[in-house]
C-alpha cells in the first residue's frame, strides 16, 4: 500500500513538474510540427490549396479584448531564397525554421521589444529591429543566431528612461546589393496631450558600417514608421502619420521620396486632408515598386493613390469616404498599399465610430474589411470583403496573403484566419479558420508557402479563444 | 510521515553528507537570498531542480522523498489554486469560469469566480520559492550533524539563544511529527475525529488540542537538551566553535557563489533601477537582457 | 574525609516558587564512592543534582543559599563548562539529550569544547567508548542504536571529559531489563575499575541498591536520612514509608527479622535458611495451565494466526500470534523492546490493521477502532489536549453525546484516583504521577469493556502503581478485561492473573505467573528476570511464590506454624 502511495505521490509530482516546466520553458518553439513534413502536410482550407505544415506555440501573451484598439503582433518573414521562416514574438523571442516547421534556433531579445523582423538580401543573416533604451538594429547570422553586428539609434534619437519613450528600428528594408534601410523612431508624448516625434533613416552596408542618414544632422520631426526600397537603392519613400501636428515645422508633407544617398528629398506630397479628418496620415505606406518607377499606398481617410517615380500623380481613388448615417459619422480607415507586378493592391479596416472607435455605429462601412485590387492605370479590377480586420497583407505576384482578426462591430470570431486570394482577379483561393484572430502573414516569394499568427483573445462573455501560435501552410494551387 | 526516522538526521557517506556543514549552509543563504532576487519562473525552476537533484546525491529514502513531494506539491497546488482564485492584479486573464455572474444570488454576490492565468502562473513563482527553501532546509536537516550547525551559526556570530532555539526545533522536529501521529492516534482513540469537520472553528480547535501535549513536551525535551548541552561546556557564556578547517576547495566554492550572488545582487539593484526609470547603463546591456529572461 | 562534593546547608528555590525544593542540605561525598539519592516523585532529587555541576544556579535562576563545593571550589566561582571537567551529568531521556548524529560526535562534542586537538580527540573517543561498551559503534547512527546504548552513549558523551563525579538522573526509568542491565553494568565497572564517583538518582531501589555504597533519602527538599547501604536495608520501613520499594530479599529478610548485608538472594536465602530450618515444600502448585476456560467467561479478545510487519519485506514483529483472554482478567503484556507488546497493543487497539490472521472483541470482529477497547498510550502526556482534568476525563463521553457534562461514575473515578482536588487545573501542568492518573481516568469514563495500557509503569513510583492496580482490579472485578505491557516483573507477578511473554513476535510463554517466572530459560531468551522473591521462594523452599508476602508467610508458616510477626 506503501509503495502504491509513494508511486502515486512520485507520478503527481512528476505530471506537475513536468507541467510546470512546459509552462514556464514553454515560451516558443516547444510544440512539435503537427505533421512530420510537407509530403503529409494536411488539408487546412475548405479547398485543400492551404495544407497546415506546421503549428507552433509562440508562448504566452496577454490575452486582449475588443476594446483594446492595439493587438497583439506576430513578425513573420519568409527568407527570400525560400528556405526558411523567421518569426519574432510579442514576447522579443525569434524563431528560425525550415519549411517543414523544425525550430532550427531561437533567441531571445532579452530587455528590447521587437519592432521590425527582415532578412537580409542573401537571405544570410536576419535584421532585426526593437525599441529599447538603446533602440538596436541587430543582425542575426541565420545559420545559429548567432550576433553579427548590433547598430544603436539613441545617438541621434535619445531617450528618457525615465518616462520610458525609448527609441527603436520600426522599419527594415534591403536593396538589390544587399544595403540595410531602417527607420528609427521615437515619441515622446507630454502630460498635456502633446506629442513630440523624432525619426530617422539610416543605410548600414552588409557588414553594419553606417553609410548614411536621414536628415544627416537632425531628426525627422514627423511620426515616420514605413519605408520603401526600390531594388537599386535609388529611391526610398516613406511616408508621415502626424496626428498632433502641433510640435511639427519641417516635414509636414504626407509622404517624401528621398535619394538612395540619403542626400535630400527628391520630392514630397502634401495631401489636404478630406473633411472631417484633420489631417492626413500614411502608416503602412508608401510602397514603391521594385524598378522605381511607381509609388503606392492608402492613406488613413481610405484615399489610394499611384505616383511614378517622379511623383507625379498618376491617379487618386477614394475607396472608404467617411458617412454619416443616423447621425453617426463612421469610416473605415485605408491600411495597407502595395504592388503585386502589374497591380496595386490596398486594404480598408474595420468601421469606426468617429466619436470615439470604441462606440458602436449603425451598420458596418461598405468597404470596411475588403480588399480592392487596381491595375496601372487605375482601372478596379475587383473586391474582395472579409469578415474581419486586415491585420496584415502579404503580397506576391499571383497571391494574396491576408491576416483576417477582430471584426470589432460584429464580434464574429468566425472570420478569423488566414486567407488567401488570387491576384489580380481578387477571388478567395481558400482560407484556413483559426479560433483566435489572425494578425501576422507572410507569403514566400515564390508563392508556395504562407505563415500567419493567431493570437487569443478575450470575448465579451470572458471566454478566452485561440492561441498564439504560427501556423506554416504550403499552398498547392 | 509519521515515522520518526524520516525527519532525523542520519549519517551517511555521500557527497552531500560529506560537505562541511558551512559550505551547506553558505548554500542554503544563497539559495535564501536567491529566491527573493530571482523572478523569473525559469530560474526558480533550475532552481528547485537543482534542490531535487541535491536530494538525489544525498540519495534519500523513499520516505524521504515522499515527504519532500507532498510537501512541495501541497505548496504548489495550493499557492497556485489560492492565486488563481484571487489573483486581483491586471492584466489578468480568465482561463476557465468556475461560478458565472449570471447565477443568481452566488453569482452576482462574488461577481463571478474565475481562475486567471497570471494569478496560476504568480502562484507557481511563490511556490517556486517556498519549495526551493523547503528542499534545500530539508536537505541541510537531513544530512547535516546538528551540533555542527549549531556551531557553524554561533560562528556566523548568530546570537546564542536563536541558534540554539533553531537547532533544538531541528533536533525534535522528527519528535515532534511522530508525537502529532501519537496525539491524533489518543484523539481517535477516544472517540475524536479531527477532520470530521473542516470547519474552521473545529480546525483551530483541533490544531490546538492537538499543538497542547506536543508544545508541554517539547518544552520539557528543550530543556533537558539544553541542559544536556550546557553541561558538557557548551553555551551562552562559553562555547568553543572547535569547528576543524574549512576544506578549501569547499571555502573556495562558498566564496564564489558569494560573489556571484553578490553580483547577482549588484545586477539586480542595476535591473532595478532601470526597470523604474532611475538610470541605464548602455555598456551593461547584454546584462540587462541576460536579466530579463533569467532573473 | 576527603570529599569531591560537598553541600554547606544549601537551599534553593526557584523562581515564581514560595517554598524552597531543596532546603538545608548538608552533604559530602567522597571520591570514588556510588551513592544512591532516592525519594518519592518530586522529593527534590533532581534539583539537588543540577547543583553538582552549576546547572542550578548558573543556568536556573531562583534563589541559592549556602555553598556547594566541587573539588573544593565553590560553584558559584566556577561555569558550567569548567564544572563539566570534574561533574559529567546524564539525563532520564535518552532521546532528549543526545545532540549529534553519529557516536563518535557525540562523544566527542565535550572534548571538542575544550579544545583538544582532533587526534587527542579520536584516541579518547575510542577509549570511552570501549569503557561504556560501544566500541564498535562510534560511526553508528545515533539513531540506530536501542534505549539503552543511547543511554550509554549519553554516560560516554560526558565521560569522555574524564570528569571525576558522574551524576546520572533517573538514567534506566526509560529502559527495558536488559537496557536497565547494561547501563547498571557499566557504571559498577566504572566505579570499580576507574574509581569514579556515581551519584544516582533514582526510585526504584530494588534496582540500583546492590551497586551502591551510600544511600541518601530525600523528602520535600531535606535529606531525611544518609547512611551505608547496608544501613539503608535496616531502615526499610522508612523507605517504604515514602513509598519507595526495597530488593524483594531485603523485604523478606526483614519482614522474618533476619539481618542481611546483602539484596543478593544467595546471600538472603542463606540468612533466612540459617535463622529458620525451612523445610521444602512438598506439594506443588500447579503450573501447568492457567484456569480452565470454561469457568471463565466469555472471551473479551480472540486472536488467530495474527502476523504482522511494518514494512513489506521488513522483519516480522508479530509472528502467528493466538491468543484468547476471556473477560475479567489482568493481563501482563511482557519481553524486551521489539518483541511486538506494543504492536500486538495496537492491533487489538484497531490502530494497526493485521498482515495476517484476525482479532475479535466482545465477539465482533475488529475492523478498525473500537468503542469496546480503550487504550492508554505508553506516554500519558500525548492524551492530554483539554484544558481541565474535568473536561479531560469527559471529553469521549461528549464525543458520543453531545451536551454531555459529567456523571456519577466519572466523579467516582477521580475519587478512586485521587484527583478530586484538581478537577479545574490544566492536566499537563500536573506531576507525572497525576497525568496518568488522568489519562486513565478519561480512558475509563466511557467503560471499554477492554483496556490496554503500554507500560503503565514506568517512571511511576510503587504508590502511584498501587493506585492504579487497584483501579484496575477493581474494573476487571467489574467485568472489564485488562491487558498492559510491562517491564516490571514484580508488579506484574503481584497483580496480574496472567502473564504473556512474547519474544520476536511470537508467544514463548502464557500462563500464571508462577508458571511463566518458573521458566527460566524462557525468560533469558525474552530478556526478562523472574522477581527476586520467586527465586528466593525456589532457592528456600522448592516453591513458587511471587511476592514478599508470601514467601514470608510460607516461612513462617512452617517455622512458626502461624503468622509470627
Amino acid at each position: 500500500m506503501k509503495k502504491v502511495y509513494t508511486a502515486a505521490i512520485i507520478l503527481i509530482f512528476i505530471v506537475t513538474l513536468g507541467l510546470l516546466g512546459w509552462h514556464i520553458f514553454g515560451d516558443a518553439g516547444t510544440a512539435l510540427p503537427v505533421i512530420g513534413g510537407k509530403s503529409k502536410a494536411q488539408t487546412a482550407g475548405k479547398t485543400g490549396v492551404l495544407r497546415e505544415v506546421a503549428a507552433i506555440t509562440l508562448g504566452k501573451v496577454e490575452v486582449y479584448n475588443y476594446q483594446r484598439m492595439g493587438f497583439t503582433r506576430g513578425f513573420l518573414q519568409f527568407s527570400p531564397d525560400g528556405q526558411t521562416l523567421a518569426v519574432g514574438t510579442e514576447n522579443g523571442e525569434i524563431l528560425l525554421l525550415d519549411m517543414e516547421g523544425r525550430v532550427l534556433w531561437q533567441k531571445k531579445l532579452g530587455l528590447g521589444k521587437l519592432t521590425a523582423l527582415q532578412f537580409t538580401t542573401d537571405s544570410q543573416a536576419l535584421l532585426i529591429g526593437e525599441s529599447s533604451p538603446d533602440g538596436f538594429l541587430v543582425c542575426l547570422d541565420r545559420k545559429d543566431g548567432r550576433e553579427l553586428w548590433r547598430q544603436s539609434s539613441v545617438g541621434e534619437l535619445g531617450v528618457n528612461i525615465k518616462d520610458k519613450t525609448f527609441p527603436g528600428i520600426v522599419a527594415i528594408r534591403t536593396d538589390e546589393a544587399g544595403r540595410i534601410y531602417a527607420v528609427g523612431q521615437r515619441y515622446i508624448r507630454y502630460p498635456d496631450g502633446r506629442y513630440d516625434y523624432r525619426g530617422r533613416i539610416y543605410k548600414f552596408d552588409p557588414s553594419g558600417q553606417r553609410l548614411g542618414m536621414f536628415p544627416g544632422d537632425h531628426n525627422l520631426d514627423a511620426w515616420v514608421s514605413w519605408i520603401s526600397v526600390d531594388d537599386k537603392g535609388e529611391k526610398l519613400t516613406f511616408g508621415t502619420a502626424n496626428w498632433d501636428m502641433g510640435g511639427i515645422s519641417r516635414y509636414t508633407d504626407s509622404l517624401y521620396c528621398i535619394d538612395g544617398q540619403l542626400q535630400g528629398v527628391l520630392w514630397s506630397k502634401l495631401l489636404s486632408p478630406v473633411p472631417p479628418f484633420q489631417n492626413t496620415t500614411l502608416r503602412s505606406g508608401p510602397e514603391i515598386s521594385p524598378d522605381g518607377r511607381y509609388v503606392t499606398g492608402i492613406f488613413s481617410d481610405g484615399r489610394c493613390f499611384l505616383y511614378d517615380g517622379q511623383g507625379q500623380e498618376l491617379w487618386l481613388r477614394a475607396l472608404s469616404s467617411p458617412q454619416k448615417i443616423a447621425n453617426v459619422e463612421l469610416n473605415a480607415v485605408g491600411t495597407y498599399g502595395q504592388m503585386a507586378g502589374e497591380y496595386a493592391v490596398f486594404s480598408v479596416s474595420n468601421t469606426y465610430n468617429r466619436a470615439n472607435w470604441q462606440l458602436p455605429t449603425p451598420v458596418e462601412h461598405p468597404s470596411s474589411n475588403s480588399i480592392f485590387v487596381f491595375d496601372r492605370q487605375g482601372q478596379f479590377i475587383n473586391r474582395y470583403k472579409l469578415g474581419g480586420m486586415i491585420e496584415e497583407m502579404a503580397t506576391q505576384e499571383q497571391t494574396l496573403v491576408l491576416a483576417v482578426g477582430r471584426n470589432v462591430r460584429t464580434k464574429n470570431p468566425a472570420v478569423h484566419g488566414l486567407y488567401v486570394l488570387s491576384l489580380p482577379d481578387a477571388l478567395l483561393l481558400d482560407d484556413a479558420a483559426t479560433a483566435g484572430p489572425c494578425v501576422g502573414a507572410a507569403v514566400s516569394r515564390d508563392g508556395t508557402y504562407a505563415a500567419g499568427v493567431e493570437a487569443p483573445i478575450q470575448l465579451d462573455n470572458g471566454e478566452v479563444i485561440g492561441e498564439y501560435k504560427l501556423r506554416l501552410y504550403q499552398i498547392v494551387r | 510521515m509519521y515515522n520518526k526516522n524520516v525527519w532525523e538526521a542520519v549519517p551517511g557517506d555521500t557527497w552531500v553528507h560529506q560537505l562541511d556543514v558551512r559550505t551547506k549552509l553558505a548554500a542554503l543563504v544563497c539559495c535564501a537570498v536567491l529566491v527573493v532576487l530571482l523572478d523569473s519562473p525559469r530560474t526558480l525552476y533550475l532552481l528547485f531542480c537543482t534542490t531535487l537533484v541535491l536530494h538525489g546525491i544525498a540519495r534519500a529514502s523513499w520516505a524521504r522523498w515522499r515527504v519532500l513531494l507532498l510537501f512541495v506539491m501541497l505548496g504548489i497546488w495550493g499557492s497556485m489554486i489560492s492565486q488563481a482564485l484571487f489573483y486581483g492584479q491586471e492584466p489578468r486573464t480568465v482561463v476557465a469560469c468556475l461560478l458565472s455572474p449570471a447565477v443568481p444570488l452566488i453569482g452576482t454576490l462574488t461577481g463571478g469566480v474565475y481562475i486567471y492565468r497570471e494569478g496560476l502562473e504568480y502562484g507557481a513563482v511563490q511556490a517556486l520559492r517556498s519549495a526551493s527553501m523547503l528542499s534545500m532546509g530539508l536537505l541541510i536537516s537531513w544530512t547535516s550533524d546538528p551540533r555542527q550547525l549549531l556551531r557553524s551559526f554561533l560562528a556566523w556570530k548568530m546570537p546564542y539563544e536563536l541558534a540554539f532555539m533553531l537547532i533544538t526545533g531541528l533536533r525534535f522536529l522528527p519528535v515532534i511529527f511522530q508525537e502529532t501521529a501519537v496525539v491524533l492516534t489518543a484523539q481517535r482513540l477516544r472517540g475524536f475525529e479531527p477532520l470530521r469537520s473542516l470547519a474552521p472553528r473545529r480546525l483551530i480547535q483541533t490544531a490546538f488540542q492537538t499543538l497542547f501535549p506536543i508544545l508541554a513536551r517539547t518544552l520539557r525535551r528543550a530543556v533537558t537538551l539544553a541542559f544536556s548541552v550546557e553541561s558538557r561546556g557548551f553555551g551562552r557564556a562559553v562555547h568553543r566553535l572547535g569547528l576543524g578547517r574549512w576544506p578549501q576547495g569547499q571555502w573556495f566554492g562558498c566564496v564564489l557563489l558569494l560573489l556571484v550572488l553578490l553580483s547577482l545582487m549588484v545586477l539586480k539593484v542595476i535591473d532595478a533601477l532601470q526597470f523604474n526609470g532611475i538610470r541605464y547603463f548602455p555598456e551593461l546591456r547584454r546584462f540587462y537582457d541576460l536579466m530579463k529572461v533569467w532573473m | 574525609m576527603n570529599k569531591i562534593v560537598e553541600l554547606q546547608n544549601v537551599t534553593f528555590t526557584y523562581q515564581q516558587r514560595t517554598r524552597p525544593s531543596v532546603a538545608g542540605i548538608d552533604l559530602a561525598i567522597a571520591p570514588g564512592d556510588f551513592v544512591l539519592l532516592t525519594g518519592a516523585t518530586g522529593c527534590g532529587k533532581s534539583t539537588l543534582l543540577k547543583m553538582l555541576n552549576g546547572l542550578i544556579p548558573h543556568e536556573s535562576g531562583g534563589t541559592l543559599t549556602g555553598r556547594i563545593l566541587i573539588g573544593g571550589q565553590d560553584s558559584r566561582q566556577r561555569s558550567i563548562a569548567e564544572l563539566s571537567q570534574q561533574v559529567g551529568m546524564v539525563f532520564q531521556s535518552p532521546d532528549d539529550q543526545l545532540f549529534s548524529t553519529t557516536v563518535y560526535d557525540e562523544t566527542a562534542f565535550i572534548l571538542e569544547n575544550t579544545g583538544m586537538a582532533p587526534a587527542a580527540i579520536a584516541s579518547r573517543v575510542n577509549e570511552t567508548l570501549r569503557l561504556v561498551g560501544l566500541p564498535d559503534k562510534q560511526d553508528a547512527s545515533i539513531h540506530a542504536l536501542s534505549g539503552g546504548q543511547k543511554q550509554r552513549l549519553a554516560v560516554a558523551s560526558v565521560l569522555a571529559a574524564r570528569p571525576k563525579v558522574l551524576a546520572l538522573d533517573e538514567p534506566i526509568s526509560q529502559l527495558d531489563p536488559r537496557g536497565a542491565a547494561e547501563l547498571l553494568a557499566v557504571l559498577e565497572e566504572l566505579n570499580r575499575q576507574q574509581g569514579l564517583t556515581i551519584i544516582l538518582v533514582e526510585h526504584r531501589l530494588h534496582e540500583v541498591m546492590p551497586l551502591c555504597r551510600r544511600v541518601l533519602l530525600m523528602q520535600e527538599g531535606r535529606l531525611v536520612w544518609q547512611g551505608t547501604r547496608e544501613e539503608a536495608y535496616e531502615q526499610a520501613p522508612l523507605f517504604e514509608h515514602y513509598g519507595l520499594r526495597m530488593p524483594q530479599p531485603v523485604d523478606i529478610c526483614r519482614l522474618l527479622g533476619v539481618k542481611t548485608a546483602s539484596a543478593q538472594v544467595e546471600d538472603a536465602v542463606a540468612a533466612v535458611a540459617k535463622a529458620y530450618p525451612v523445610p521444602w515444600q512438598t506439594s506443588q502448585p500447579r503450573l501447568d495451565s492457567l484456569d480452565d476456560p470454561a469457568l471463565l467467561s466469555e472471551p473479551a479478545i480472540e486472536i488467530e494466526q495474527l502476523s504482522f510487519r511494518y514494512e513489506r519485506k521488513g522483519q516480522q514483529v508479530l509472528d502467528a500470534v493466538d491468543l484468547v483472554i476471556p473477560q475479567g482478567q489482568f493481563v501482563a503484556l511482557m519481553g524486551n523492546n521489539g518483541a511486538g507488546k506494543s504492536t500486538l497493543l495496537q492491533q487489538i487497539g484497531g490502530l494497526l490493521k493485521p498482515g495476517q490472521g484476525r482479532i475479535r472483541v466482545i465477539g465482533q470482529p475488529l475492523t478498525g477502532l473500537s468503542r469496546a477497547v480503550g487504550m492508554v498510550l505508553q506516554n500519558p502526556d500525548l492524551m492530554l489536549f483539554n484544558h481541565t482534568v474535568t473536561q479531560e476525563i469527559s471529553f469521549a463521553l461528549r464525543q458520543q453525546a453531545a451536551g454531555f457534562t459529567w456523571s456519577p461514575q466519572c466523579q467516582q473515578l477521580v475519587d478512586d484516583l485521587g484527583l478530586t482536588t484538581m478537577l479545574d487545573d490544566f492536566p499537563l501542568a500536573l506531576s507525572r504521577g497525576q497525568r496518568l492518573r488522568v489519562a486513565l481516568a478519561a480512558v475509563l469514563a466511557s467503560r471499554p469493556p477492554v483496556l490496554l495500557l503500554d507500560e503503565p509503569t514506568t517512571g511511576q513510583d510503587i504508590g502511584h502503581i498501587k493506585d492504579i492496580v487497584h483501579l484496575l482490579q477493581q474494573y476487571t472485578r467489574q467485568g472489564g478485561t485488562v491487558l498492559f505491557c510491562t517491564h516490571d516483573a514484580e508488579v506484574a507477578a503481584r497483580y496480574a492473573g496472567r502473564i504473556i511473554v512474547l519474544c520476536q513476535g511470537r508467544v514463548v510463554a502464557d500462563g500464571r505467573p508462577e508458571a511463566v517466572f518458573t521458566q527460566e530459560q524462557v525468560l533469558h531468551a525474552a530478556g526478562l528476570k523472574a522477581p527476586a522473591a520467586l527465586k528466593m521462594a525456589r532457592q528456600l523452599y522448592g516453591g513458587t511464590a511471587l511476592t514478599v508476602e508470601e514467601v514470608v508467610d510460607y516461612v513462617q508458616q512452617k517455622c512458626l506454624g502461624g503468622s509470627a510477626g
